[in-house]
C-alpha cells in the first residue's frame, strides 16, 4: 500500500467547532473543547474544586514544565485558597490576580483559544459559572540545547546557532541588540498548524513600507502547516520563483543581528533553527561571519576566491566542451595535445562525457547525503575508486573531464548558499556550450545576467551595489572590507544601495 | 515603465556603441587609420549638433518624449510619427541582428545557420526588453566592465608588438575619405533612436546621458583607433575586425589567444544593444496605442524582425543595400532629428493642472 503524501497546500479547515466562545457552565465548556481536539489523548483535562467552586486546569502532555505547575499553580491553590468569596467570577479573578504568578497570563474567550493556548504551552484554567479562561505561562517541553550551527561554520565568530524553540532564538537576538528599537512581533502563521513566528526589525533602520509588506504576506499565506522557515520562503519573494535567493536563511544569530542592523527583517520560525532574512542581495552570498573578524586584504582575498570558485563551478564545464568543440585553437598546444591524446582513447564524445560525469557526480553527492554516515563512506569509496580512477582506466572517460567535474564540484562548496542555483547554471553552460559553443555560452549567460538584473527584492536591486553602480558602496564592502575604522565612519543601510534614500536626501537638503 | 538613471543610459550607449565598433570592418568605412582620429572627433562633434533637436525637446517636454509630445497634439499624427520612427528602428534593429551574426560566423561558430543564430541573438534581446530597460542597463554595467578589463588585457598582453613607426601623418590622402568616415562614424549612432524613446524613463536629467555616453564614447574610440594603428598602422584597412585579430594575438597564462573570450564579452554588447533596441520599439508602442502591457507586441516585433533578418540576411545583395542605407545616416537624421524637430514646433505640453495631479 501506498504511503499517503501529506498535502501542505491543503486549504480546507474544519470550522463547525471553531470560535465557539466559553459559556459560564464548565461542563459545556470542557465538552466543547473535547470535541475539538476529537478526544485526542494528549490533551490533559484536570478537574479541582477550590471554596467548594469546580475548577478545571487544561494543559497538553509534554509542553509544560511539571515542576513550574506544581509551584506556580497547584501549591498556592491547595495550600492557601482564596477565602471570602461570594461568587465564582470574585473566586476566579482573586486566583488570578493574586495567586498565580507567572511570567505570562493572560484571559481567554473561547474554545479554540483555549486549545491553542494549550497546545502552546500554557496551563489554561476555567471555572464554573464563569466564562472566561485564564492562560498561564509555563512552557517546558523538551528541546535541544543551544549548539554550534551546522552550516555557515566560522573560524572565529560565535559558536551560538539558533535552535527550535523561538523564544530562545528571540532571546539570543535580543542579547546581541539591546537597542530600545528592535522590535519583535509575534505572528501566527499556518492555518492548520498555527506556527509561531517572530517578526525582527529596528524600527529606525528597516524600510516601514518593507515591514507591511511583509507582514501582509505572511498574513496571507494559504498553507496550512508550516514545519520550516523554507515553507515561508517563496511567498517572501517577489514576483515568479526563480534560480537565486532572495531571501537569505541563516543559522547564526550574530549574522541575524548584524543584517538587521543594515536595515533588514529578519523571521524566526517556531520549530527550526534556520531564521529568514530580507531582502537579500546577491553579493552576500559571497560574505561570511569570518570576513568581518580576519583582516581587510584577507577578507578581500577570500571573498573574490569564492566568486572566482563560483564562475568556475559555474561554467568551466560548459567552457571546456565549448573549447574542445568549437574553439580548440583557443587553448595552448600543449595542453590541447594532451586533451586530444586522451579523449581519443575514450567512448564518447566531450560533450557526452561531460554531462555523464557531471550527473554521476551529482547522483553520487545526493546519495551521499541522503544514507546514513556509515554508509555514505561507501558510497565516496565507490565514487572516488570506481567512478573516478576505473572509468578513466577502463576508457570509459577521459581524464580532463574527470578532472574538470571534480574541480567544479569543489568550486561549488565555497559558495553554499548558491549551489542549488549552480547545478541548474553548471548543467545550462554544459548544453549550451555543447550545442552552440562560445556562442551558446554567451547566450546562456547573458539570459542568466539579465535575469539577475532585472530582480527588486522590496525596492533594492538584487545586483546592487554593481547594477546599479554605486561605487561608495562597492568599495566599502563587496568583494573588498574596509577596515573597521573606516566602516564605523559611515553608516549605510540596504535601502541607500537603490538610489532612492539618496535621492531622497538630496531632494530635502 | 521601467525607470533608469542618466547615468545608465549612457553605459549602456557606451555598450551600444561599442558593438558597433567591435564588429566593424574597417575597410568597408575607411582606407587609412590615422585620418579616423580625426574623424571620430569631428563626427563626434556633428552628433552632438544633431542631437540638439532631442536635447531641446527633453528641455521643452520636460519628462516627455517626442511621441507622447506628438500624441497630446494629435493621437493620428502621432501615430503617423510613431511607424515612421518605428520603420527606421526596425531596419537599424535588422541591420544590428545580422552584422552581430555575421560576426558569431566570422569569429565564433562557422557552420552556425542563418536561422538559428539570428533566432537566438532575437530570443535573447526579446528576453531582456521583456524585463525593461532597468535590467538591460545593469547587465550594461556588467558588459562594459569586463570589456575595459579585456581592452586593458590586450593592452598588457600587446605592449611588445606596439609599432609607434606606423603613426602617419592624418592628412596624406584625399579629404574624401575623411568625409566617407565621418558619414560612417555619425551613422553608428543609433543610440539616438533609442534615447528619443528612452528620454521619458530617465528619473534624472535626461540630457546627462547624451553628453556623458558621448565623452567616454570619443574617448574610447579614439584609444581603440590607437591600438589598431599602432598594431597594424597601414595594414589595418585589409582586416575584417582588427580588435578580434589584435586579441587573437594576445597570449594570457592559460589561452594562447584571447578572441573567443573577447567575442564572448562584444557579443554580449551586440544582445545588449539590440535589446535596447527592442525596448525602444516596445515603448514606442506603449505610447502610441496607450497600452500598458508590451508582451505580445515584443513577441509580434520578434518574429517580423526575424522573417526579415531572413529575407535580407539569405541574400548578399539586400543585405549590401540595407548596410548602404544605414551607412548613409539618413534613416538615423530622418528619425533622430527631422521627426523631433518636427515635433519640437508641433508637439503639445501637458497643462500644469494635469501635471500636478500626474506627479501626484
Amino acid at each position: 500500500m501506498k504511503d499517503k503524501i501529506p498535502d501542505f497546500s491543503e486549504k480546507e479547515v474544519n470550522n463547525t467547532l471553531e470560535n465557539i466562545k466559553l459559556t459560564n457552565s464548565l461542563e459545556e465548556n470542557c465538552v466543547n473543547i473535547r470535541a475539538m481536539i476529537n478526544n485526542s489523548t494528549d490533551l490533559i483535562v484536570k478537574p479541582a474544586v477550590i471554596e467548594g467552586r469546580k475548577i478545571v486546569f487544561i494543559t497538553c502532555e509534554g509542553m509544560i514544565d511539571k515542576m513550574k505547575l506544581a509551584d506556580l499553580v497547584y501549591r498556592p491553590l491547595t495550600e492557601n485558597p482564596p477565602r471570602d468569596c461570594h461568587t465564582a467570577k470574585e473566586l476566579f479573578d482573586k486566583i488570578a490576580s493574586t495567586m498565580l504568578i507567572a511570567e505570562e497570563q493572560r484571559q481567554l474567550y473561547s474554545c479554540d483559544e483555549v486549545l491553542q493556548a494549550a497546545m502552546s504551552g500554557f496551563a489554561v484554567m476555567l471555572c464554573d459559572e464563569v466564562n472566561y479562561a485564564i492562560a498561564i505561562g509555563i512552557q517546558g517541553f523538551s528541546h535541544r540545547s543551544i549548539d554550534e550551527p551546522s552550516t555557515h561554520i566560522n573560524l572565529r565568530a560565535s559558536r551560538e546557532g539558533f535552535i527550535e524553540v523561538i523564544r530562545i532564538n528571540i532571546a539570543m537576538v535580543r542579547r546581541r541588540m539591546k537597542s530600545p528599537t528592535l522590535k519583535t512581533e509575534l505572528m501566527k502563521v499556518g492555518q492548520r498548524s498555527n506556527t509561531d513566528i517572530c517578526i525582527c526589525y529596528l524600527t529606525d533602520r528597516a524600510d516601514s513600507k518593507a515591514v507591511m509588506q511583509v507582514k501582509d504576506r505572511l498574513k496571507n499565506i494559504p498553507l496550512n502547516t508550516i514545519l520550516s522557515s523554507e515553507f515561508l520562503q517563496s511567498f517572501l519573494e517577489e514576483g515568479k520563483p526563480g534560480l537565486f535567493p532572495q531571501v537569505m536563511t541563516s543559522e547564526r544569530p550574530d549574522v541575524f543581528v548584524s543584517k538587521l542592523y543594515e536595515g533588514r527583517i529578519g523571521i524566526i520560525v517556531d520549530g527550526t533553527p534556520f531564521a529568514l532574512i530580507l531582502p537579500t542581495l546577491f553579493i552576500e552570498n559571497f560574505h561570511t561571519m569570518d570576513d568581518y573578524t580576519h583582516k581587510p586584504y584577507f577578507s578581500a582575498f577570500m571573498r573574490i576566491l569564492r566568486f572566482t570558485a563560483f564562475i568556475l563551478a559555474v561554467i568551466l564545464p560548459g567552457l571546456y566542451v565549448a573549447l574542445c568543440n568549437f574553439n580548440p585553437e583557443m587553448l595552448r598546444s600543449s595542453l590541447l595535445l594532451n586533451i586530444y591524446s586522451s579523449v581519443q582513447t575514450t567512448a564518447f564524445p566531450i560533450f557526452g562525457e561531460c554531462l555523464i560525469m557531471y550527473s554521476l557526480y551529482e547522483i553520487m553527492r545526493e546519495a551521499g547525503l541522503r544514507l546514513p554516515k556509515s554508509v555514505g563512506h561507501a558510497v565516496s569509496i565507490v565514487g572516488g575508486l570506481v567512478i573516478g580512477e576505473i572509468t578513466v582506466s577502463a576508457g570509459l572517460m577521459s581524464a580532463p573531464v574527470v578532472l574538470i567535474i571534480a574541480a567544479t564540484g569543489l568550486c561549488s562548496f565555497a559558495v553554499p548558499d548558491l549551489y542549488e542555483s549552480l547545478m541548474i547554471m553548471r548543467l545550462v553552460f554544459i548544453l549550451a556550450g555543447g550545442i552552440f559553443g562560445l556562442f551558446g555560452i554567451t547566450v546562456a549567460g547573458t539570459l542568466f545576467l539579465f535575469r539577475l538584473c532585472s530582480k527588486n527584492a522590496y525596492g533594492v536591486p538584487y545586483m546592487a551595489p554593481f547594477a546599479p553602480f554605486t561605487l561608495k558602496s562597492i568599495i566599502r564592502d563587496t568583494f573588498v572590507r574596509i577596515s573597521w575604522r573606516r566602516l564605523s565612519r559611515t553608516d549605510v543601510t540596504l535601502q541607500q544601495l537603490s538610489g532612492r534614500a539618496k535621492r531622497k536626501a538630496d531632494k530635502e537638503g | 515603465m521601467n525607470r533608469i538613471s542618466s547615468k545608465q543610459l549612457a553605459i549602456a550607449f557606451i555598450v551600444s556603441r561599442l558593438t558597433t565598433e567591435m564588429i566593424m570592418i574597417p575597410g568597408e568605412l575607411i582606407r587609412y587609420g590615422s585620418e579616423r582620429f580625426v574623424a571620430i572627433l569631428v563626427a563626434k562633434l556633428a552628433v552632438l549638433i544633431l542631437y540638439l533637436p532631442l536635447l531641446f525637446l527633453t528641455v521643452k517636454f520636460k519628462g516627455d518624449n517626442f511621441l507622447t509630445a506628438a500624441i497630446r497634439r494629435n493621437r493620428i499624427y502621432g501615430i503617423i510619427l510613431s511607424l515612421l520612427f518605428g520603420i527606421v528602428l526596425l531596419s537599424v534593429t535588422v541591420n544590428s541582428v545580422l552584422n552581430l551574426q555575421l560576426y558569431i560566423t566570422d569569429t565564433l561558430i562557422g557552420e552556425l545557420l542563418l536561422i538559428s543564430g539570428t533566432a537566438l541573438i532575437i530570443a535573447v534581446a526579446l528576453y531582456g526588453a521583456y524585463k525593461g530597460a532597468s535590467s538591460i542597463t545593469r547587465t550594461a554595467v556588467f558588459a562594459v566592465s569586463v570589456f575595459a578589463f579585456l581592452l586593458l588585457l590586450i593592452f598588457v598582453t600587446m605592449a611588445d608588438k606596439l609599432d609607434f613607426s606606423y603613426l602617419y601623418p592624418v592628412f596624406i590622402e584625399d579629404g574624401n575619405y575623411l568625409f566617407r568616415a565621418v558619414i560612417s562614424e555619425i551613422s553608428c549612432n543609433s543610440e539616438m533612436l533609442v534615447f528619443a524613446v528612452l528620454c521619458k524613463n530617465i528619473t534624472d536629467k535626461p540630457n546627462r546621458a547624451v553628453y556623458y555616453s558621448l565623452a567616454v564614447i570619443f574617448v574610447i574610440l579614439e584609444i581603440v583607433n590607437l591600438l589598431y594603428n599602432l598594431i597594424f598602422g597601414p595594414y589595418l584597412n585589409e582586416l575584417e575586425y582588427p580588435l578580434y585579430v589584435i586579441s587573437s594575438l594576445s597570449d594570457v597564462v592559460v589561452f594562447q589567444r584571447l578572441d573567443g573570450i573577447d567575442a564572448i564579452v562584444w557579443l554580449l554588447c551586440g544582445i545588449i544593444k539590440i535589446s535596447l533596441l527592442f525596448t525602444s520599439a516596445g515603448e514606442l508602442y506603449k505610447t502610441s496605442l496607450g497600452k500598458r502591457k508590451k508582451g505580445w507586441f515584443l513577441a509580434i516585433y520578434g518574429v517580423l524582425t526575424l522573417i526579415l533578418c531572413m529575407l535580407i540576411g539569405s541574400d548578399r545583395r539586400y543585405y549590401d543595400a540595407l548596410q548602404m542605407i544605414i551607412h548613409s545616416a539618413i534613416p538615423l537624421v530622418f528619425a533622430g532629428v527631422v521627426i523631433p524637430l518636427a515635433v519640437l514646433f508641433t508637439g503639445k505640453k501637458l497643462p500644469r493642472k494635469e501635471k500636478e495631479n500626474e506627479e501626484n
